[in-house]
């Protein structure tokens, strides 16, 4: 492939081969591109964001970044553009708020293909109409020679919350609800990275929630607080590592029911043949959600009326003993703790 | 001739066993006047007479002492006399003193057995007979001093007939906190699977019985815990408690009626009798007698080993059950979920067990110290304890020197804690898988008991350095900074050095062989020959490490091991042919393959455990654990079969470091040649597998110029690896130690913990 199909240093140099790369491939594929009176199309110094009318007056703005790598960039199901779209309405999403506008750099090496580059921004594109969210401001570096191996993106959010709902808020007695099948997206990687035939296809589960969740975060009981009281997204270090922090944060004990986890059959037994636990294999368009037990069902059924949660399900409740611990009853009747993921294994069987 | 007085103090295993009554009938052998009372853990006498009855009086003190007591000293004070009138019993002060001691479970006695089935006696088939000799003792006991009131016998207001033989001197049940009968004492009762009871009393027995004969699978409730059972005879009732219970493979303890009944189901010989008939009544793992027609299947009640346990009835509910039934064998096996606690509760029970068993046999009293059996393998000359617990747990063990009082909380599984201070170690009973947060949580329970019937406050505490143990974690959050991490193999070497009572600066070369442990270096140790003294250790050899695919997997499937193990010795294409049987077939071995090329969790371990697994997995012998230890055990019953013991396999050391991958493949080249028996291969595939620890061992000892060797760890468990490493070990002219007292398997962990963080802390 010539060198002119390639990312190249002027690429990240502010003259006219950036402004190609902006104008002919940015712009051109994104096509939700302002949230208020100054948007991408400006190419100012910033942009601005408009507070939809229906918010009211009491909201508060919520802010997240996230900065992308994966390996590989393109994967079954998704790719590195999708994961940094969703990946930051989620973490909007799972603060209770609506996502209004990304911003989004990028990282690339020099010798990168523009086409597949072109194919990433198409895909973030995808992405932000899904998630009704505008890509409003940006920014592109190149890196020269292999001093970066693989490209990085990095996205900004902004949302307004009309009530934040955080990851601290369960008390005993909640419900704990997680919205679909866990390990999708890790196994997905990790077979494709590694050339695993499994038989059966296994895609990554990359998606918007914002969505998913828009319904159940409206509801309100009775004193108008909102039924979801903790919500968090099981990403990296997967359901372990978010419900043991969701436990830790909340000073409840949790106790989750390990045959009512939901696991797609091919994710099971993949993890089965390497030895891994699908509860602490990372998802990307998932969350976990702490709920009132007097609104549970509503929430579930809510859940499963939308194709992100068909498989949404009960898989525990908050107790008010064990405090900070995160507890599995297995499928023996007897209960093991489900520990923070802890990198490679130590075997423990004698 | 004026008379003297004295303040005479006795330490030992003094209090439940008839001791106070003990002293007052000497006293009054010998004329002396004055008192006797507990006082936390010791017994307080003042004795006052002729300086030569004193002198009598103290020397049948020693002498004469019931049976199941031990005296560890006697301290003597002069002191003013006070002229007592006569001698007499002091009710027990609750002041507790550290040390206090409390006394085992005592299986029933020949007296009461005999009072039990004698029609004229008022306690004829009462099951809960008992006296100062026999019966429950740690179950019951809520706090020391052991008396009524501080027992859950507490409930049972004895009846005058009771009162009567508790308050005079001369009875047997003088002082026996346990007296009580069926006028006032606790009840059996006989329930459905829902707890509805059905009938009560003697009636409850005969029903029990009934439910026995016809095929029924019991859940019986004794002193210590619940046991399920059937008839061992009947193979419909074994093969529906394997169904029910869900152990396709484990091996069910048996209680024979009595000694004959158990010879024709094992051999056993002088020593082991004189064990099974001990007052302790452990289980004892003994060589099946295939040679006499006891009628038994055994391959139902232990499926592909040579042994099988068997214990002696210890309480008046057993032989009770016996003298009703055809069966003159049953199965008793601890009610509980693998690894969990045994149930001790009746509602727990009915809830719990109600899909196993038929029918409940109940009663009203109160368990309140879990113990399960206690279970000892016996070898050819000797034995070792698998699990010490009850008929031995709380009596301690002697250090042969003191240390500060300290705790050593254990491993993961088979677990046990222990408390210690000066020269004794108070280890638990058996607590179990604490990787189960049950058991983790009965665990935590386990240590407030045993720190509150020990009063021990500890200045150091040991646990393993594993970070992800319960017990770990348990000792960090609650030992704080008086918590020293111990290897794993340093801590069996440890107890096993204490075991043998090895001096204080005694250094050994100490071979550990056990499944894991997790090393010094962070990685997975299991196969290692360590320089070891009371307080340090280094590695002076080791098994070679392989790579464990999907890690604890390889636990569970051995032949993922024969797949790393054998890759590099075995063409790929050859070895991946080969007829395994992983779970999710053809997909799987791929990927175990894929995993093993891309080094995707996959951890390196030089554990022995997995080795033999390996060898049993490769000759077809074990392809799937479903319990612990499966693969390796029926491996030694394999290799017991072979006729023919004279092939050797080749054994290569580099660097210390024994290539047991290298071994594999020569049993896999032998396997290939078809000229040799399975048993033979087996046989000598241990056999080399000894060969070359122990000369790993022996070189060590050589370089270090020490003349101990010491071997531990679950493998230890293997009769014919064992003697063969003890045999070389001595062809060499070097010095053999190995268990006694102490498990050496994990259950002996916590001892070796205690031992140095307490010797670690005082430097
Ligand atoms: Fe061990
Ligand atoms: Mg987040
Ligand atoms: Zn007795
Ligand atoms: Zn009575």
């Amino acid at each position: 492939m010539s060198q002119q199909n390639r990312i190249s240093m002027e690429h990240g140099a502010g003259g006219e081969f950036m402004q190609q790369l902006i104008g002919g491939i940015i712009l051109k594929n994104i096509s939700r591109r302002s949230a208020g009176t100054v948007g991408l199309d400006d190419l100012d110094d910033g942009s601005t964001i408009s507070i939809p009318e229906e918010m009211g007056d009491d909201y508060e703005i919520v802010m997240t970044t996230d900065s992308h790598v994966v390996d590989p960039l393109f994967f079954p199901g998704g790719d590195i553009g999708r994961i940094a779209v969703c990946g930051t309405v989620n973490d909007l999403t799972v603060m209770g708020a609506k996502p209004l506008a990304l911003t989004c750099a990028v990282i690339i090496p020099e010798g990168f293909e523009i086409s597949s580059f072109e194919e990433i921004i198409k895909s973030m594109n995808l992405a932000a109409e899904e998630a009704e969210v505008a890509i409003i401001t940006g920014d592109t570096k190149t890196i020269q020679g292999n001093k970066l191996d693989s490209m990085i993106i990095n996205t900004t959010g902004v949302g307004v919350a009309p009530k934040v709902v955080r990851d601290n808020g369960l008390s005993p007695d909640d419900v704990i609800i997680v919205t679909g099948n866990l390990g999708d997206h890790g196994i997905a990687l990790l077979s494709h990275r590694e050339g695993f035939d499994f038989e059966t296809k296994l895609v990554s589960d990359v998606a918007p929630v914002n969505g998913l969740l828009k319904a159940p975060l409206e509801l309100r009981t009775e004193d108008g607080q909102p039924v979801i009281c903790a919500l968090k997204d099981p990403t990296r270090g997967g359901l372990a590592s978010c419900i043991n922090e969701m436990a830790q944060k909340s000073g409840v004990g949790i106790i989750l029911e390990e045959t009512d986890i939901p696991v797609n059959m091919a994710v099971s037994t993949a993890c089965e043949m390497l030895g891994l636990n699908p509860l602490e294999i990372a998802n990307e368009g998932k969350a976990v959600i702490g709920v009132r037990p007097e609104y549970a069902e509503q929430v579930l059924e809510l859940l499963k009326s939308h194709k992100y949660g068909q498989n949404a399900r009960i898989v525990g409740k908050a107790v008010s003993e064990h405090k900070g611990k995160v507890l599995l009853r297995t499928s023996i009747g007897s209960l093991r703790q489900l520990g923070m993921p802890v990198g490679d294994p130590i075997p423990r069987v004698c | 001739m004026s008379n003297v007085s004295r303040l005479i103090i006795v330490e030992g295993i003094v209090q439940g066993v008839g001791f106070r009554p003990f002293v007052y009938r000497i006293a009054k052998n010998h004329n002396i006047t004055g008192s006797v009372k507990n006082n936390g853990g010791r017994v307080e006498i003042i004795a006052e007479g002729s300086c030569g009855n004193i002198e009598s009086f103290i020397h049948d003190l020693r002498t004469e002492k019931p049976a199941v007591s031990q005296i560890y000293a006697i301290d003597f004070k002069e002191i003013d006399t006070s002229g007592y009138d006569d001698f007499t019993i002091i009710k027990s002060s609750t002041e507790k003193t550290p040390n206090s001691i409390l006394v085992p479970d005592i299986g029933i006695c020949s007296n009461c057995t005999q009072e039990l089935a004698d029609p004229e006696n008022r306690r004829y088939e009462y099951p809960f007979i008992s006296c100062t000799e026999c019966g429950p003792r740690y179950t019951l006991t809520r706090t020391l001093p052991y008396d009524r009131q501080n027992t859950s016998m507490f409930d049972f207001k004895p009846c005058t007939a009771c009162n009567n033989e508790y308050t005079s001197p001369a009875d047997r049940r003088f002082h026996a906190q346990t007296v009580c009968c069926q006028e006032c004492g606790p009840e059996l009762t006989f329930t459905d699977n829902t707890g509805n009871i059905l009938s009560k009393g003697k009636a409850a027995i005969d029903e029990c019985a009934k439910a026995i004969n016809d095929g029924k699978i019991l859940a019986i409730k004794g002193y210590g815990g619940f046991h399920l059972s059937c008839d061992a005879f009947q193979d419909e009732a074994v093969k529906l408690l394997r169904s029910r219970i869900g152990r396709p493979q484990q091996p069910f303890a048996i209680m024979t009626k009595d000694i004959e009944t158990a010879r024709q189901i094992v051999h056993i010989n002088e020593k082991e009798e004189k064990l099974l008939l001990s007052s302790k009544r452990p289980v004892l793992i003994l060589n099946k007698n295939e040679d006499s027609d006891s009628g038994c299947d055994y391959e139902e009640l232990a499926p592909q080993l040579h042994n099988i346990g068997v214990m002696l009835p210890y309480s008046g509910i057993h032989h009770m059950l016996f003298k009703n039934t055809s069966s003159n064998a049953y199965v008793m096996t601890s009610a509980n979920i693998p690894g969990l606690p045994m149930v001790i509760e009746d509602e727990v029970a009915i809830r719990e067990l109600g899909h196993i068993a038929d029918n409940y046999l109940l009663h009203n009293l109160k368990i309140e110290n879990r113990i399960d059996d206690s279970v000892i393998r016996a070898f050819k000359e000797d034995h070792v304890f698998i699990r010490r617990s009850r008929g031995y747990v709380p009596e301690p063990i002697e250090l042969p020197f003191d240390i500060r009082p300290s705790v050593g909380v254990g491993a993961e599984l088979s677990n046990t804690l222990i408390f210690t201070s000066g020269n004794k170690a108070y280890i638990s009973p058996h607590i179990g898988n604490t990787n189960h947060f049950e058991t983790a949580m009965y665990h935590a329970e386990v240590f407030d008991r045993f720190s509150k019937l020990t009063s021990i406050e500890p200045e150091s505490w040991g646990c393993d350095m594993h970070p992800h143990f319960n017990t770990t974690k348990f000792a960090m959050e609650t030992g704080g900074d008086i918590v020293v991490p111990v290897q794993h193999h340093h801590a069996h070497l440890v107890s096993l050095m204490a075991d043998a009572k090895l001096d204080r600066d005694a250094e050994i070369i100490g071979i550990a062989l056990d499944g894991v442990g997790y090393g010094s270096d962070g990685t997975v140790w299991g196969g290692e020959i360590l320089q070891a003294s009371y307080t340090e250790h280094s590695r002076q050899g080791h098994l070679k490490a392989h790579a464990m695919p999907g890690g604890d997997l390889c636990s569970y499937y051995p032949e993922r091991m024969v797949i790393s193990m054998l890759r590099g010795h075995v063409d790929e294409d050859e070895l991946f042919a080969l007829p395994f049987e992983l779970k999710h077939g053809k997909m799987e071995l791929k990927m175990v393959r894929e995993q093993l090329e891309k080094n995707i969790n996959v951890v390196m371990s030089s554990s022995s455990g997995r080795v033999l697994d390996a060898a049993a997995a490769l000759l077809g012998i074990c392809k799937y654990r479903s319990y612990q230890g499966e693969p390796a055990m029926k491996l030694e019953s394999y290799a017991r079969k072979a006729t023919e013991r004279s092939l050797e396999l080749p054994v290569t050391i580099k660097d210390n470091v024994f290539d047991t991958g290298m071994l594999l493949f020569e049993l896999y080249n032998k396997i290939n040649e078809n000229e040799y028996s399975v048993p033979e291969l087996a046989w000598a595939y241990e056999t080399a597998f000894a060969r070359g620890v122990s000369e790993m061992a022996v070189r060590a000892a050589e370089r270090t110029r020490i003349d101990t060797i010491g071997l531990t760890g679950g493998v230890a468990y293997n009769e014919h690896i064992s003697y063969r490493i003890r045999d070389i070990i001595k062809e060499n002219d070097l010095e053999f130690i190995s268990h006694s007292k102490v498990p050496c398997g994990d259950a002996g962990i916590s001892l070796g913990q205690a031992i140095v963080a307490s010797l670690k802390k005082e430097e």
